[in-house]
């Protein structure tokens, strides 16, 4: 019993148990429930925040690094099947896009004939080929006699007049361009009603020219030109062109007109060719 | 002076790492307790009163920066220190199965004790018993393979040694 009331405590033992004892008392009032750091949590959480920031940053970067090299063969398989996959929707676009154009030319071409359909019997053709020289600008088409196609009809597309067949086969004929040289139609124009005759263009930047115009005819420049229907080819009333440009002769008698054509004739695809005149008026 | 700026300056990358990339190699939600395995090299290089000193003072710089249950991890880090600490002069410090076994020990010790205190606190949602011993475990296992990364450049580093090898015999 004497012992015990001597019994000393020793001081190491003593001062973790207080440590204990604070310790817990610590814990239990800092636990999930707190609203608020004391300054010294504060001051260690803003020392370790930039530490913090600049590691996470590197480490990020690595990561993706390892990423993208762990699954390199992945990628590698993908990259091949996207590629692929690229490739067909290339080709299936390009089809598609092929049709897009296609469509526009027919409904294009459609409106042309349901214009003037009441005027004219007209037969829509493809283009199958062009000249196989490059002293001639012809076209064959894929109809032929066995469509009622014969030789000196008119062909036109929605822009304009485009040339007349010149040699018929059974199922191709082949057109004469109004820009190939040996070419001559009857046209006036539009506005003023000058007639004159237009043909290729033997100078400038322009395809066509028309000649033959008194020196003093009125001529304006931008204005239409049509075929005027003379000489029974070319029915009346297709367009042509537009002039450019008005040049007088050396001569001072006569004039010509540099003349711009409506129609595209490096990339015809489909033609109307004006098989009959109803004789109906334009 | 040199001494306390290393321990000072491992204490910022310890804590640092736990809070950044180490969350990456976690196995099962489980990282492994760099500040922990600091300790405990301490522990068995310069005993038990200084290592339970250093447990201390980064089990509350631990504890501060988490700001909560400040004083759990203080406590089990100083009493991991200590128990850790009683080894040295009986061990041979250079020799690598002394780090092992220290921190196989001093893992288990070191969560035992913050288990039973988070225990006493009262807080069973945040130390819950089932994942204890699959936490424990995992804890362990993570710290006592590090050993042989990180014993040899923690002698040196504390030490202030020259390059030397740790032997691997056992």
């Amino acid at each position: 019993m004497l012992n015990l009331i001597h019994f000393k405590i020793p001081k190491k033992f003593l001062g973790v148990l207080v440590l204990l004892i604070i310790a817990l008392l610590t814990m239990k009032f800092t636990g999930i429930e707190r609203t608020t750091l004391t300054p010294v949590e504060k001051a260690l959480r803003e020392l370790l925040a930039p530490l913090q920031s600049g590691v996470t940053t590197v480490a990020r970067s690595l990561s993706n690094v390892t990423d993208s090299i762990l699954s390199y063969k992945e990628i590698q398989e993908e990259n091949k099947l996207l590629k692929e996959k690229v490739r067909k929707l290339t080709i299936e676009n390009s089809h598609l896009e092929e049709f897009r154009q296609e469509n526009v030319r027919l409904n294009l071409l459609l409106d042309f004939k349901r214009q003037y359909e009441e005027r004219w019997e007209m037969e829509p053709a493809h283009v199958i080929a062009r000249d196989y020289d490059n002293w001639n600008s012809t076209i064959i088409i894929d109809k032929g006699s066995n469509h009622g196609i014969k030789k000196d009809m008119a062909v036109s597309n929605y822009q304009g007049l485009v040339g007349r067949v010149i040699n018929v086969t059974p199922n191709t004929a082949e057109v004469l361009l109004i820009i190939d040289s040996e070419s001559a139609v009857g046209a006036l124009a539009q506005t003023t009603r000058v007639p004159g005759v237009v043909e290729a263009a033997t100078d400038g930047n322009e395809k066509l020219q028309m000649v033959h115009i008194p020196h003093d005819a009125p001529l304006p420049v931008n204005g239409v030109i049509i075929t005027s229907g003379l000489g029974q080819i070319f029915p009346k009333g297709l367009k042509i062109g537009y002039i450019k440009k008005v040049i007088p002769a050396p001569n001072g008698l006569v004039k010509k007109a540099l003349v711009k054509p409506f129609v595209d004739f490096d990339s015809l695809e489909e033609v109307l060719v004006i098989k009959k005149d109803k004789g109906a008026t334009p | 002076m040199k001494h306390f700026f290393r321990l000072s300056i491992l204490a910022v990358v310890g804590l640092t790492l736990e809070s950044t990339i180490l969350e990456k190699i976690a196995i099962a939600g489980v990282k492994p307790d760099l500040m922990l395995v600091i300790v405990i090299f301490y522990a068995l290089l310069y005993g038990e009163i200084p290592a339970a000193k250093l447990g201390f003072i980064y089990g509350l710089l631990e504890d501060l920066a988490t700001g909560k249950f400040i004083g759990i991890n203080t406590i089990s880090k100083m009493l991991t220190g200590y128990l850790v600490g009683l080894g040295e002069g009986k061990l041979y410090s250079d020799n690598l199965m002394v780090p092992v076994i220290g921190l196989f020990i001093g893992s288990i010790a070191n969560y035992l004790c913050f288990f039973i205190l988070g225990i006493i606190v009262g807080h069973p949602e945040v130390f819950p018993v089932e994942s204890f011993f699959q936490t424990i475990m995992i804890s362990t296992i993570y710290n006592v393979c590090l050993a042989p990364f990180l014993y040899g450049r923690y002698y040196r580093l504390v030490r202030g040694t020259s390059k030397r090898s740790i032997n691997t015999r056992t």
